[in-house]
């Protein structure tokens, strides 16, 4: 009831989404606070152009969804990027093609068009080859810098299971990386 | 060496700010949403309803008799607890209430049952601007099953207002057509919707537990201090199934908050006599009326610094039923996940919500 329009301060997130309840405008400073954060995220994931419309429903369905916020920390970044990634598995067919031409052509697509360095592409391609879920959980860790608890609670799975992801993917990074030439090329080239 | 999550984490570092065209138009979509939901947020309750208000019908007959014996348990509730034991008054008044929330029936229903909670509220709708207040009461009908789905029917009454200036005023700005009566015909698929504002099976019926949960903000999140602790006991009462120790519990929680103040016998809209709690703070006052006899929430209120009136509702019948009281006009799946869904307008007029 209207209880919530007169209590506190917005200091924190936790506290602009619960007072967003019964105060939807409040979400907005979620949105300010978060905004590029998780389009930085989505685009080096997808590229810009996708992650503008992927960011942009980030935020409407978190909106939509506020009264399941539930956190331990004060920063609903980790929340966000757990919606952005559910967003993300209707379009890994766009990631696994981005990252598959970088890895051929060494031109990411977020950033020029010039030849990327060999490291990228022979990142861009062993990211290719992993499983999704595997590279959920690891970028996650490496991009967003989530704790293995984040990204348990934002993915909703057993902490166990972020932990076995994220050494299963490193297993396979450092198998694919230790190849003597551009791993991603070489695939491509066959 | 650089080892391979290095590698990682250089790769795609370089992407670029989103454009601001790109930023402007998300703000706007999220606006867009906002001012959605600002107009239905005061219908579409999922999980906890934050409602309060108005009697109508129900309880009138018994009115006369039941009053007599409640003044009488309020009386005795009260008066002990202001007996000038070691306890403050609110908290002899909340430990009487565990008591008897202890010893009532369970309320939760079985598989195919229904908790069926029955409420009015209004809160105020202002457009300072103008100059304009108006409070349009809704008649609030919810059914949750024990799966977390069910069905919330509401209908809206006819506007009020605080004086003949806002009334003339809200009617001046054309805000009266915003009044009319409306119904809002809801229906949820399994886990739309929830028993009380979180997982209660998720919060433990002993108090230095709940109270720790509490204080950590693990059960709502929201800010610290008695203000939120009393507004958050309000919220684990309404529309539950907690079962009778949880609710012990809830109130023997409630008696460790200081501040709080005892009114004694009091009303709620529908004139039903309870004992009335309520806490006062710089930004308005929040009270609670709660039935001595079976501690059920009455009804609750809240007003602003200014002591105008914020809100308020009325819980007229809670009980445990067997069926909806009619077939829902589509399908209820997929179940929603995390509580979350999507709604969808059926040709009737009612709103499906599934995941």
């Amino acid at each position: 009831m209207g209880a919530r329009l007169l209590t506190g301060g917005a200091s924190t997130d936790t506290t602009a989404i619960a007072r967003s309840i019964t105060r939807p405008d409040a979400f907005s400073v979620i949105f300010d606070r978060h905004f590029r954060g998780v389009h930085r995220y989505l685009s080096r994931r997808v590229g810009s152009g996708l992650a503008d419309d992927l960011a942009s429903a980030t935020f409407t369905v978190a909106f939509e969804r506020r009264h399941s916020f539930r956190t331990d920390s004060n920063s609903a970044l980790p929340w966000l990027l757990g919606i952005a990634t559910n967003l993300l598995r209707n379009h890994r067919r766009s990631e696994q093609r981005a990252l598959e031409t970088v890895a051929r052509l060494g031109a990411t697509g977020a950033a020029s068009a010039g030849v990327a360095p060999t490291d990228d592409r022979d990142v861009a391609g062993a990211l290719a080859s992993l499983d999704p879920d595997q590279r959920d959980v690891l970028l996650l860790y490496a991009w967003a810098d989530l704790s293995y608890e984040e990204i348990a609670a934002t993915l909703g799975v057993p902490i166990g299971t972020v932990r076995s992801r994220i050494s299963r993917a490193r297993a396979h990074l450092r198998s694919e990386l230790s190849a003597p030439a551009t791993a991603g090329a070489r695939k491509e080239d066959r | 060496m650089i080892d391979e999550l290095e590698r990682v984490r250089t790769f795609g570092a370089d992407v670029p700010a989103p454009h601001d065209e790109a930023e402007q138009a998300a703000r706007a979509a999220l606006a867009r949403a906002i001012r959605r939901d600002e107009r239905v947020t005061a219908r579409e309750g999922i999980a906890a309803s934050r409602r309060p208000r108005r009697r109508v019908w129900l309880v009138w007959v018994t009115a006369a008799a039941a009053t007599a014996i409640v003044v009488v348990i309020v009386s005795g509730v009260v008066g002990s607890g202001s007996a000038g034991g070691p306890q403050t008054a609110s908290a002899a008044v909340f430990t009487k209430l565990a008591a008897v929330a202890k010893a009532q029936p369970s309320f939760a229903p079985g598989p195919g049952q229904y908790l069926y909670v029955d409420s009015v509220q209004s809160n105020a709708s202002d457009a300072p601007e103008v100059g304009c207040t108006m409070y349009v009461p809704e008649h609030r009908q919810i059914w949750i099953g024990a799966d977390g789905s069910g069905r919330l029917l509401e209908n809206d009454g006819q506007a009020t207002f605080p004086s003949a200036r806002d009334r003339a005023a809200c009617a001046r700005a054309g805000l009266l057509g915003s009044a009319a009566p409306n119904t809002y015909d809801n229906w949820f698929a399994a886990r739309c919707l929830s028993l009380g504002p979180v997982n209660l099976e998720d919060l433990p019926p002993d108090p230095v537990a709940l109270r720790a949960m509490l204080d950590a903000r693990h059960i709502e999140g929201g800010p610290h201090g008695p203000a939120e602790d009393f507004v958050q006991i309000g919220d684990l009462l309404r529309e539950t199934d907690a079962s009778p120790a949880l609710r012990a519990a809830i109130y023997k929680v409630a008696a460790t908050i200081p501040g709080v103040e005892v009114l004694g016998p009091a009303r709620d809209h529908s004139g039903r006599l309870g004992i009335g709690l309520a806490y006062g703070h710089s930004g308005g006052r929040s009270e609670l009326i709660l039935d001595p006899r079976t501690s059920a929430l009455l009804g609750e209120l809240t007003t602003d610094s200014a002591g105008k009136l914020v809100g308020w509702a009325v819980y007229l019948r809670s009980r445990i039923v067997n069926g909806l009281p009619r077939r829902p006009p589509a399908p209820l799946r997929p179940a929603c996940v995390n509580g979350g869904g999507r709604t969808v307008q059926e040709p009737d007029g009612s709103g499906v919500t599934t995941g």
